[in-house]
């Protein structure tokens, strides 16, 4: 192992159990989980507020916006690895564990806020559905302009940022809290389409967020490229796997 | 006076200042043979005052000489030149016992050897010769164990394959034996003598001579680089020593580029093809000339298999450009012969370190050339600069601004947290533009393009400065004195291995050995001279032995004067502790504030935590801990260097201010070169806009004054100074300073 390839394992370990944790946390609660069901739920065939009121009290929103938050942290946490090492490297050691926690909560305090028209675009998709193939429908149309915009690709690239980081007080807190929130706004920007896929998804809901999980580590490890209108998916992942597999190998030298 | 001193030599290497009178012999070299040195024309000396005194032991002159002066390429022609090398052979009778360096009748230096020294007795039964080296059985280790290093004595290692002549001496000014026989550097030979000769003072004696069989390399089977082999071993060879500025293989070279410089910029085996392999900028290219807006770069499928493929701030760095190279080499070999010139030619390499040899190899600064009835010399490009806005178009190499450091460094990959990266960068994947250079790569490959390139004002075209070819890597490829340049840099890589065969070796990871194409990414490729595709991988390229040339030196600089001024040794011992792989990398202290950079350049304060410079001064004190492999280490780091001139050079200074107000002291850590920072500034192309980052190694400089009670770091300063004036409208500036420890 390559000494920079034995630094990023320092950073990823800790971010990979805590989201394994978040993971867990999901599972568990999978048989009072609450917010896929409150996004997904047949109550929402007919529009009416007055049933809304109504789940509002069977769902706390403490409640929606702790599993909200779990399930932020299980999809991220792997993607954080870049910025909090980031983070780490360029941080005096007795400041290190106060960086990275107001980071954290500066990158938190995004994905709360955003959260709620996430959700409520959810909620939306629901409200207007008059069957299961055009909620997929919609789901994926919203997807598919979002994924093929410049404005996705925007937000890609900048989940690449390093910046320069102040060291030393009030400054550094600010610098440290202020990349977080802009971390936060590149990823909601590149994640929030996608993660109407696991909250629209009721049965298989872990699976549904597995598979956009893995779908948006995929897409991360594409380069950063020129912002346009254009089809992009994944390519990076498939000629990894095909390598990693032994499917493709070098042509015979065909002669000098 | 015995018969068989009557020939011998000794070859001695000077400095002198003219304009400041100081001057140091550094090292004298006792020898059989005249080198050919100082053999020119001695009017200069005379003229300058300077002569080399010849004494016996009562300090009665017994000769005088007057050597020739070769003094360095300055800045401004107005200036007269004043820093000078002298390389002179004296004759060494008996009597001698000492030399002066004498400038306008006054003594400057002396040299008194002290008295011979004592070969070893158990030199012979303990030296061994030619075993192998376990990993790569096509190196010869000559090892010495009972051998200790002393003071005035140094060894020369000389090899005659059987199928030569002469001697060729493969080292000079070694402390020890030790030597690693590469016998790839033999084409063609079945035996070649090896010898160890003992240079004490002005004796000189060989102790040891062998004989050593050469078996004819086995051939590998297949592997893409063999394909290309076409028979025995060719060898590149120095651009300054081909015996004139029109040698053949310059003058051919010129032939074969300007037949490539005339096919369609999509034909796979034209000039401007290979520069759009290494980068293209279709702005820069069509103001330069270098196609016209009606041109069509090469169709998609093309463009996106062979172009912009150039690996920089990568561990891939050095093996992409060597591929590079080879497949450049071979197309112009075909041209040449196509030409009905020789069938062997090779590239020459660009040794600037060398004595005299940091100007622009004439052949390449002229418009004119031998034939002139076939127009401008391919090889001359108006867009070369240099590095002096006042003279445009006069190129060399300020030598201040470039050091061999990276030799010194024993792993081939580093760290990314600012530490060190490594000899050759850190790992990535595919990276045509990181932003984190390797420590050859930054210096001095960086430097040398800026230095050569230059910049300019085209007030019409744009606000900002342009980058001569060389400055960009999205136009570097374009002018013929690139690949020279790449070929010494390519030739420092098996330097580097070669000088320490145990500690500096490749890596061996998958990652690199496959290249980026065992990460799901594009696999390195170029084209061969017939048009069809050259797939190669790091871990071919690192097999040197497979590949089917060699270079005619593997001295990094200039063996004299490196053996003498330590140019590139480090303090033994502290070398073999550093493993950078989990060792701890934390900051000292880091600048508040952006540090722009304009006109000559900008200072900036650094402040220092004070438990962390304790830390640091307590563990430099301490020295290795013993069994530990994590010396400590310290490191100035220029962080988020963004900017638009990517011909900038920045030497870095660092000042560390006295106690209680006393002056402070400064000193070089070394420079900069921000090749590739427009590109890793800018925003719309699907970049990061990070900026280039960079590490300079500083640990010398500031464990002198960290445990110093002179010295108070509580604040330190870091001095950046432009070789050329850095245009305001190029808003270069660096994001952050940060001072980084590296150690247990």
């Amino acid at each position: 192992m390559t000494p920079a390839a034995h630094e990023r394992l320092q950073i990823r370990l800790p971010l990979a159990a805590a989201a394994a944790a978040s993971w867990a946390a999901m599972a568990a609660l999978s048989e009072q989980r609450t917010l896929a069901v409150f996004c997904s739920t047949d109550i929402w065939s007919t529009l009416s507020l007055d049933r809304l009121a109504v789940a509002m009290t069977f769902y706390s929103p403490e409640r929606l916006v702790g599993e909200w938050m779990l399930m932020v942290a299980a999809m991220m946490m792997p993607m954080l690895a870049g910025a909090v090492g980031h983070v780490r490297a360029r941080t005096l050691p007795n400041r290190r564990p106060r960086s990275l926690a107001l980071f954290m909560v500066g990158y938190a305090a995004i994905w709360i806020a955003c959260g709620l028209p996430i959700v409520l675009a959810a909620l939306a998709l629901q409200l207007m559905q008059s069957g299961p193939i055009v909620t997929v429908a919609l789901v994926g149309s919203i997807i598919l302009v979002w994924q093929f915009s410049p404005g996705k690709q925007f937000c890609l690239n900048h989940c690449h940022d390093l910046p320069p980081l102040a060291a030393r007080g009030l400054r550094a807190d600010l610098a440290a809290l202020r990349y977080g929130a802009t971390r936060g706004i590149w990823c909601c920007g590149t994640c929030w389409a996608l993660m109407l896929i696991p909250l629209t998804t009721q049965s298989g809901h872990l699976l549904a967020m597995a598979a956009t999980s893995a779908f948006l580590i995929a897409e991360r490890l594409d380069k950063p490229r020129r912002p346009a209108w254009e089809m992009r998916w994944p390519s990076t992942i498939v000629r990894l796997l095909w390598f990693r597999l032994g499917l493709w190998r070098r042509p015979a030298p065909a002669g000098g | 006076m015995a018969d068989n001193e009557s020939d011998a030599f000794a070859h001695v290497i000077a400095n002198i200042d003219t304009e400041s009178g100081e001057g140091r012999i550094r090292y004298v070299l006792p020898t059989r043979m005249r080198t050919g040195s100082g053999e020119g024309s001695a009017a200069d000396a005379r003229d300058e005052g300077v002569s080399l005194v010849l004494k016996d032991a009562d300090g009665n002159e017994i000769g005088r000489v007057h050597p020739e002066l070769r003094f360095e390429v300055r800045h401004d022609d107005e200036e007269k030149p004043h820093r000078a090398i002298i390389q002179q052979d004296i004759a060494v009778s008996g009597a001698l016992s000492k030399i002066d360096l004498e400038f306008r009748g006054r003594t400057i230096d002396a040299f008194q050897p002290q008295s011979a020294a004592v070969v070893d007795r158990q030199f012979r039964e303990t030296a061994t010769f030619g075993l192998p080296l376990p990993d790569e059985p096509h190196k010869l280790s000559l090892g010495t164990p009972k051998i200790a290093q002393r003071g005035g004595v140094s060894y020369m290692v000389q090899a005659r394959p059987d199928n030569a002549d002469q001697w060729q001496t493969l080292a000079v000014g070694k402390s020890t034996p030790d030597f690693v026989v590469d016998k790839n550097q033999f084409p063609g030979a079945s035996s070649v003598d090896v010898r160890i000769t003992q240079n004490a003072g002005f004796q000189s004696r060989t102790v040891d001579q062998r004989n050593i069989k050469l078996e004819q390399p086995q051939a590998s089977i297949g592997g893409p680089a063999r394909q290309l082999k076409e028979g025995s071993m060719l060898v590149r060879r120095n651009v300054w020593e081909l015996g004139g500025d029109w040698a053949d293989p310059i003058l051919w070279y010129a032939r074969a580029v300007a037949v490539l410089k005339a096919k369609p910029i999509d034909e796979r085996t034209s000039w401007r093809f290979w520069a759009g392999m290494h980068g293209y900028h279709q702005g820069l290219w069509e103001f330069y000339g270098y196609k016209t807006s009606d041109e069509q770069v090469p169709a998609k499928a093309d463009f996106d298999l062979f172009w912009q493929q150039c690996q920089h701030g990568s561990w891939y760095f050095l093996p992409w450009h060597r591929g590079y190279l080879i497949g450049f080499e071979k197309l112009i070999r075909a041209t040449v012969k196509a030409l009905k010139g020789p069938d062997d030619w090779t590239l020459p390499y660009w040794n600037y370190f060398k004595a005299g040899q940091n100007g622009l190899p004439p052949a390449f600064g002229s418009p004119d050339w031998p034939d002139k009835d076939k127009g401008v010399n391919p090889l001359f490009v108006e867009q070369r600069w240099g590095p002096d806005p006042e003279q445009p178009g006069k190129v060399f190499i300020p030598l201040e601004a470039v050091n061999l450091d990276a030799m010194t460094v024993h792993e081939f990959t580093g760290v990314a947290s600012g530490g060190d990266r490594g000899f050759g960068g850190i790992d990535t994947g595919f990276e045509h533009g990181g932003d984190k250079h390797g420590d050859l790569e930054g210096q001095p490959h960086d430097q040398v393009h800026g230095l050569v390139g230059g910049e300019k004002m085209f007030p019409d075209a744009s606000p900002r400065p342009l980058p001569g070819l060389m400055s960009a890597p999205v136009t570097a490829g374009l002018d013929p004195i690139f690949w020279l340049h790449h070929a010494n840099i390519d030739r420092l890589w098996e330097s580097w291995r070669q000088s320490a065969p145990e500690k500096n070796k490749d890596p061996e990871e998958t990652s690199w050995k496959a290249g980026p194409a065992s990460l799901g990414q594009h696999s390195f490729v170029v084209p061969k001279p017939d048009g069809s595709e050259w797939k190669f991988t790091p871990g071919e390229m690192s097999d040197f032995a497979s590949l089917d040339y060699t270079y005619s030196d593997f001295t990094p600089g200039d063996a004299a004067a490196e053996a003498a001024a330590g140019m590139i040794a480090t303090a033994p011992g502290v070398i073999a502790m550093t493993q950078s792989r989990g060792a701890t990398i934390e900051v000292v202290g880091a600048s508040d504030n952006t540090l722009p950079v304009a006109g000559r350049g900008a200072e900036a304060t650094i402040p220092l935590d004070a438990n962390m410079r304790a830390k640091v001064a307590g563990k430099l004190a301490a020295g290795p801990v013993p069994g530990g492999t994590k010396a400590e280490q310290v490191f100035l780091n220029l962080e988020n260097v963004r900017g638009y001139s990517d011909a900038t050079v920045l030497q870095v200074y660092m000042q560390f201010p006295g106690k209680g107000g006393a002056p402070s002291t400064e000193r070089q850590v070394g420079s900069i070169g921000l090749f590739g920072v427009t590109k890793a500034t800018e925003l719309d192309g699907g970049q990061v806009g990070n900026g280039l980052s960079y590490v300079l190694n500083i640990t010398k400089p500031y464990s002198e004054f960290a445990g110093s009670s002179n010295a108070d770091l509580a604040n330190v300063g870091v001095r950046l100074q432009a070789v050329a004036p850095v245009h305001q409208a190029a808003d270069v500036s660096v994001g952050r300073i940060s001072i980084v420890r590296q150690g247990d």
